[in-house]
């Protein structure tokens, strides 16, 4: 088991003000000492969608994303949730992973956090 | 569990299910042994108002919440006796201290 943060994001962006939370939380969390990733995983993936436009107001997740992004941190997009919405173009140049890929990175991390 | 360290993260509101879950976790934890610290963040600030959970401080279970959260739904801290105003930073250094981290979003 490796040091590594994963805050993984399941839910759409569109209808929550969580994943602004989450992202939030890890800018935050990047002022520690453990790596962290942020794996966008089924709805989560509209987040990163380069057509995904926030919609509340006062809740823009992309201010949090270009900060982590800045930093360095590891973005990760699920394929297979990206395919089956149909979601092709990204902001933020996130990692497109395989299932495969992403099981070894939960696997290898100290601890998940899942929004 | 290898580690004595739990750490739990709680989101979610007192409606539900989770803040019971959350205290006997924590009760059941403390009977053999171990050390515990929650972090409250998002509407699982609203917990710092909840008896079930409050009651761990003095059994030695560290709370702390998310300050601007709190700040967001008007919990003051004088609201919330024993309960420590923090950051995502310190959550951090809660996530690094314990052997495993259970979360409740």
């Amino acid at each position: 088991m490796g040091d590594n943060l994963v805050i993984m994001m399941r839910r759409s962006p569109f209808s929550t003000v969580r994943n602004y939370e989450a992202l939030r939380s890890c800018v935050g969390l990047s002022m520690g000492d453990a790596p962290l990733t942020m794996l966008f995983i089924e709805d989560g993936v509209y987040t990163v969608a380069s057509k995904g436009k926030p919609v509340l107001e006062g809740f823009d997740w992309n201010k949090h994303l270009e900060m982590l992004k800045e930093l360095e941190f590891q973005l990760v997009v699920d394929k297979q949730s990206a395919d089956e919405r149909g979601v092709t173009e990204f902001n933020w140049e996130p990692e497109v992973m395989s299932r495969e890929q992403i099981a070894a990175l939960l696997k290898d991390a100290k601890a998940v956090i899942t929004y | 569990m290898a580690g004595n360290k739990l750490g739990i993260l709680l989101t979610t509101s007192p409606e539900s299910e989770d803040r019971h879950t959350v205290a006997k976790l924590c009760e059941a934890a403390l009977e053999s042994g171990k050390e515990v610290q929650i972090f409250m963040m998002c509407d699982g600030a609203f917990n710092a108002y909840c008896e079930s959970l409050t009651a761990l401080i003095p059994k030695g279970v560290k709370i702390s919440q998310c300050h601007h959260n709190a700040d967001e739904r008007k919990i003051k801290e004088e609201d919330a006796p024993g309960i420590a105003s923090a950051s995502q930073y310190i959550f951090s250094g809660i996530i690094s201290e314990v052997d495993k981290l259970i979360t409740f979003c």
